[in-house]
């Protein structure tokens, strides 16, 4: 190496120096938490997740973050951005299950450096399952532009395409959902030339037409039985209509609903009168983790839309025995619109059965277009249901899911700008308390804000989808296969 | 020499004439188009941005394409940058057609990919990727050829294909075949090498060579939609960027793709004897006369160019503009006539004015969404300037979620920002605002419009978001289209200031030739404030007086003009006696309201619209 190149290196490691500074060293405490997007201040995240990475709001011109472990601290320095090395982050997390992270910020701004109060991370022992999945679409009002079922590795900031309309062009999909978090066992609506429902086992696809003479629709709303043999829809004559004042966009709301039950083994719908009454609308079915139960929403039918602010809608159950596919005759209210003077949506009851969240809004079942919507938590032993405050925002928060193991939910809401759903997680004790949630993370902390999709219907996933659009292709373009209806009363 | 530099003044001429024509052709005529283009595209001055596009075949196109479109906002840019385009496209085509035959008097053929690359953007669904994305193949293409030493040359092509791929896109498959028709070439000539032929190792080359390049322009897209991108087979090979129908074959493209090697073997059998090179090169110059007016012919839509330039003055709120340039090009469909009202209510005139063009019913007041991307914008002006801020919301996001190649529109997330400024939606309003912050074009409009989020008085006092404000919907129903007259009403109700809500109400009355309720309406218009009354009003009034009067002038109130009350009563001479009173009218009359409503046409009563649900409380 000649002297001179050796002065050149010489002199840029010295002004790389200088340009980092050690001015943090000296910083002026700011007697604050630091305002950080996303916020993950304070909130507790499985060991199987990506980095945090996130970015300091006021826009200083440089910061470092110290991330204490146990036994090492990650220094990390940025500008706005704090973006954590992936291999050092799983290390860190790793040597502290079950602790904590404290995190100290400081920040750079013209006028010298502030040290921010330190905040923490905490990593619970639970596991989370390592996959998520989830529908992007805009949203928008009756069109779609690209859309499609996504899923993302929650350990890395990967995310493959089950399907969406770049294979399919024109296509709608939608409603997807997973037999007890299996990636096996999928199912998912196709709107369009090619419509149909997707059903997939085990790799092998078929498309169903779930339209038939008895029911309303073709099958919407899914929830799979633990048995695998059955899954229960809602079938719907769904509108929408666009308001007109400065704090709402859309309503939608159902004209008819009803629910009913898919036997997958003899392709045929069932239902009961109970399910289907004339008087009622019922939609949003659940099935109890013992499959012994279905739960849903009812409310007293109205006319829509003249009516669509007063429709409100309980949460019910009826007995179901997946032996004979039959239904009990006595339907329970466990929500009463009675009581709550509002309306319950997506009943999801966790898989050791303990706990059911369900969403409450005003009225109407379409709860992502109501800012007041919140997650409320029902203890199934004590019937007692409780608003889960801290995971609830003044936006709306709205469809949620639990993990395989009941120990983590994801939710969608709009708190970031109020129009965009973007997915939580939240941790919830063996004593069924919920921790701050956390956004998912992203590579780039600014991601959420260029986005112009929603993150619809997440869902927690224990492996990878292997079975995608294009290994469906084939039957996607097929004839879809008719199924049989019979009341079982 | 002299007929060389004859040869080359020749050229100079025929290449000045034909770039200064593409100049004013996309100048002066097809202006309207690029501007079209520019607001249906959105272009991130971000790393995030420039990697995200590279993570796609052909995505760097794409990029390049759109970096070059978001010019097309200054008017003068975008032909500047056609001709650009288009000139080193024709230089690049000239060199290349040079190493199959150097004849200087063949010159007129190196244009025509230029010129049919021109055609192709007429056509406002080629974007211009679809233009540099070729050029880069042929780039690739002249840098292929330019390389003597054959091995040397073939690892080129091995290398350049896939690289061509990802980068350009379809056009690979341009220079794949112009591979193909060099390498015939040169196989051709030497053939007679003697020292290859010896050693053989040319055409076992050769024989490996050719499969190869197969292999790989096959096999590269097939293997990316096998592990890369979940997409339809043709959107594989040719990849976007190209045409904007994902899902239709862009046939101009494919005829772009295979003009080179066509022109080198055209170039390749041309002999032009030295005697006849003048004769040739007008015969060539002709042929490309005829060719240029045909082509332009056939691909240019003026009519589309009308309807684009009533649009773009309209975004540009250049009301007078409108109405001038209606003089020159009266509205020939829904779209320029919806534009035309919505300028001439903007200017004050719609009252006085509308019936000096051709109405056709209230389809040419408003414009209802059809699963289409540019009625709904322009439809979205329409609800945005009546204070329908949640319809015009609704219009703008339908309009963007239709455009055909999926992408995002600059001109539609600057409205979006605004309705939800307007309503008060600022964590929205602010994400828009940062997403045009890096653009080029709109970022001083965004950051300034920043310094509004969540300042109610400086929006309040803002003149154009200030009186959407005051205007604003107070009680909630549920808006549509086909509701139009019912939402016009609760609107004069509730703001009796709106003056256009009020004039377009007063319209849609008279289009429809409803004067039972035009009447009713009367005793809002004393609250409009008007200086006069707006000579249709009075021409309406004077027919409703009429009805019940044999001498209606001296029952006229007394804000009726006696400019008014004469042209009536000569109106009314030539109608009560005349057989032909019609074409005689015509003449003189046909911009009265008592002409279109004896002779108007008012079938259509209702917004027309294909979607089916419908909603009012």
């Amino acid at each position: 190496m000649t002297n001179s190149l050796r002065y050149i290196l010489l002199f840029s490691a010295l002004l790389l120096a200088a340009s980092c500074g050690t001015g943090w060293k000296d910083a002026e405490e700011a007697g604050s938490k630091p305002v950080i997007f996303p916020d993950y201040c304070d909130v507790v995240i499985p060991s199987g997740i990506a980095p945090l990475n996130f970015r300091i709001e006021g826009e200083p011109q440089s910061s470092v973050a110290m991330i204490k472990g146990t036994s090492e601290t990650l220094r990390i320095r940025g500008k706005e951005e704090i973006i954590i090395p992936v291999a050092k982050w799983k290390k860190l997390l790793a040597g502290n299950m079950g602790g904590s992270l404290k995190v100290t910020l400081y920040a750079g701004y013209k006028d010298g450096w502030k040290k921010y109060e330190p905040f923490s991370i905490n990593i619970s022992d639970d596991p989370i399952d390592p996959w998520i999945a989830y529908r992007l679409i805009a949203p928008g009002y009756e069109t779609w532009s690209e859309m499609g079922i996504y899923q993302r590795e929650l350990s890395s900031f990967k995310q493959a395409t089950i399907i969406d309309n770049r294979l399919l062009p024109g296509a709608c999909m939608n409603c997807h959902s997973f037999q007890a978090n299996s990636p096996d066992k999928m199912m998912f609506h196709l709107r369009g030339n090619v419509g149909g429902t997707m059903l997939v086992k085990d790799g092998e696809a078929v498309k169903l037409n779930t339209k038939t003479g008895e029911t309303i629709s073709n099958c919407v709303y899914p929830y799979w039985h633990p048995s695998e043999d059955y899954i229960a829809y809602s079938v719907n004559n769904i509108q929408q209509v666009f308001h007109s004042v400065s704090d709402k966009r859309i309503e939608v709301f159902d004209s008819k609903s009803d629910i009913v039950v898919y036997d997958i083994k003899n392709n045929r719908l069932t239902s009961t009168s109970g399910l289907m009454s004339e008087d009622s609308f019922e939609t949003f079915p659940c099935f109890s983790p013992d499959g012994r139960k279905l739960y849903f929403c009812s409310a007293r039918k109205g006319k829509q839309p003249e009516e669509y602010d007063r429709i409100k809608y309980s949460l019910c159950s009826i007995d179901f025995d997946s032996a004979t596919g039959r239904f009990g005759e006595k339907t329970d209210t466990l929500v009463s619109t009675e009581h709550t003077g509002r309306s319950v949506s997506f009943p999801r009851i966790s898989p050791d059965g303990t706990t059911l969240v369900f969403t409450l809004s005003d009225y109407g079942n379409f709860s992502i277009w109501h800012r007041e919507a919140d997650l409320y938590r029902l203890d199934m032993k004590t019937g007692n249901y409780q608003l889960i405050d801290v995971i609830n925002s003044s936006e709306t928060e709205s469809y949620h899911s639990w993990s395989s193991n009941s120990r983590w939910m994801i939710f969608s809401s709009r708190r970031v700008d109020g129009l965009y759903t973007r997915p939580f997680i939240a941790h919830m004790d063996e004593y069924g308390t919920f921790s701050k949630p956390f956004m998912v993370p992203q590579k780039d902390p600014g991601f959420y804000d260029s986005c112009l999709r929603s993150f619809n219907i997440p869902e927690f996933v224990t492996g990878k989808v292997v079975t995608d659009g294009r290994a469906m292709l084939k039957i996607i373009g097929s004839p879809a296969k008719d199924v049989n209806f019979a009341l079982s009363d | 020499m002299k007929n060389e530099k004859s040869v080359r003044n020749s050229e100079l001429v025929f290449s000045g004439i034909f770039f200064t024509g593409i100049f004013i052709f996309f100048m002066f005529f097809y202006n309207s188009h690029l501007h079209f283009a520019e607001q249906f595209q959105l272009f991130l001055l971000t790393g995030d941005y420039f990697v995200s596009k590279l993570a796609f075949p052909g995505g760097f196109n794409g990029w390049l394409g759109d970096f070059l479109t978001q010019f097309y906002y200054l008017s003068f840019a975008g032909p500047l940058i056609i001709v650009g385009l288009l000139l080193v496209l024709q230089l690049i085509l000239k060199r290349m057609l040079a190493f199959i035959n150097p004849d200087p008097g063949l010159f007129p053929v190196s244009f025509l990919p230029s010129l049919l690359a021109g055609m192709i953007l007429c056509n406002e669904f080629y974007p211009l990727s679809s233009i540099t994305g070729f050029l880069i193949a042929m780039i690739a293409g002249l840098i292929y050829m330019r390389i003597d030493v054959q091995s040397r040359r073939f690892i080129a092509g091995i290398f350049f294909i896939p690289l061509v791929y990802w980068l350009a896109g379809g056009s690979y498959l341009s220079l794949l075949l112009v591979i193909f028709v060099y390498e015939f070439f040169v196989w051709r000539r030497s053939g007679k090498d003697e020292e290859v032929s010896k050693a053989g190792n040319g055409i076992f080359r050769r024989w490996l060579y050719f499969p190869a390049l197969i292999i790989l322009s096959a096999g590269i897209p097939f293997l990316v939609r096998q592990f890369l991108i979940q997409q339809p087979v043709m959107l594989t090979y040719v990849t976007e960027y190209y045409y904007n129908l994902r899902t239709t074959l862009p046939s101009a493209v494919f005829l772009l793709f295979i003009l080179p090697p066509v022109l080198m073997i055209i170039v390749k059998l041309a002999v032009i004897r030295e005697k006849h090179m003048q004769p040739a090169i007008a015969v060539q110059a002709g042929l490309f006369a005829l060719l240029a007016f045909f082509g332009f012919r056939s691909f240019a839509n003026f009519e589309a160019e009308q309807i684009m330039t009533y649009d773009y003055l309209v975004r540009n709120e250049r009301w007078k503009n409108v109405i001038k340039y209606a003089e020159k090009k009266p509205p020939k469909n829904y779209l320029s006539l919806s534009m035309l009202n919505l300028s001439l209510a903007k200017a004050g005139e719609l009252g006085n004015s509308m019936f000096r063009y051709n109405q056709h019913g209230v389809n040419g007041l408003f414009l209802a969404f059809n699963r289409e991307y540019v009625t709904a914008l322009m439809g979205s002006e329409i609800l945005y300037h009546l204070s329908l801020t949640n319809a015009c919301q609704e219009y703008a996001f339908e309009s963007m979620q239709t455009i055909p190649d999926m992408g995002q529109s600059a001109r539609v997330i600057k409205r979006l920002a605004e309705t939800n400024l307007i309503n008060g939606q600022y964590k929205v309003s602010e994400k828009y605002l940062k997403i045009l912050e890096n653009t080029l074009f709109y970022r001083k409009w965004a950051k300034t419009s920043m310094t509004y989020l969540g300042n109610e008085d400086k929006i309040n006092s803002h003149p154009d978001w200030g009186e959407k404000r005051k205007f604003k919907v107070r009680g909630d129903y549920f808006f549509h289209i086909k509701n139009i007259e019912a939402v016009l009403n609760r609107m004069v109700k509730e703001n009796p200031g709106n003056r256009v809500a009020f004039e377009y109400l007063m319209a849609f009355y008279m289009i429809n030739k409803d004067l039972r309720n035009f009447v009713n309406l009367i005793p809002a218009m004393e609250k409009m404030q008007y200086k006069s009354v707006p000579v249709s009003y009075q021409e309406a009034i004077m027919y409703i007086i009429g009805l019940n009067s044999a001498d209606p002038a001296s029952n006229a109130p007394s804000y009726i003009s006696s400019e008014t009350k004469a042209r009536m009563k000569a109106y009314a001479g030539i109608y009560t006696s005349r057989p032909d009173a019609e074409s005689r009218l015509a003449e003189k009359y046909a911009a009265t309201y008592w002409y279109y409503l004896h002779f108007g046409d008012a079938e259509l009563s209702q917004v027309e619209e294909t979607r089916d649900n419908t909603g009012s409380t």
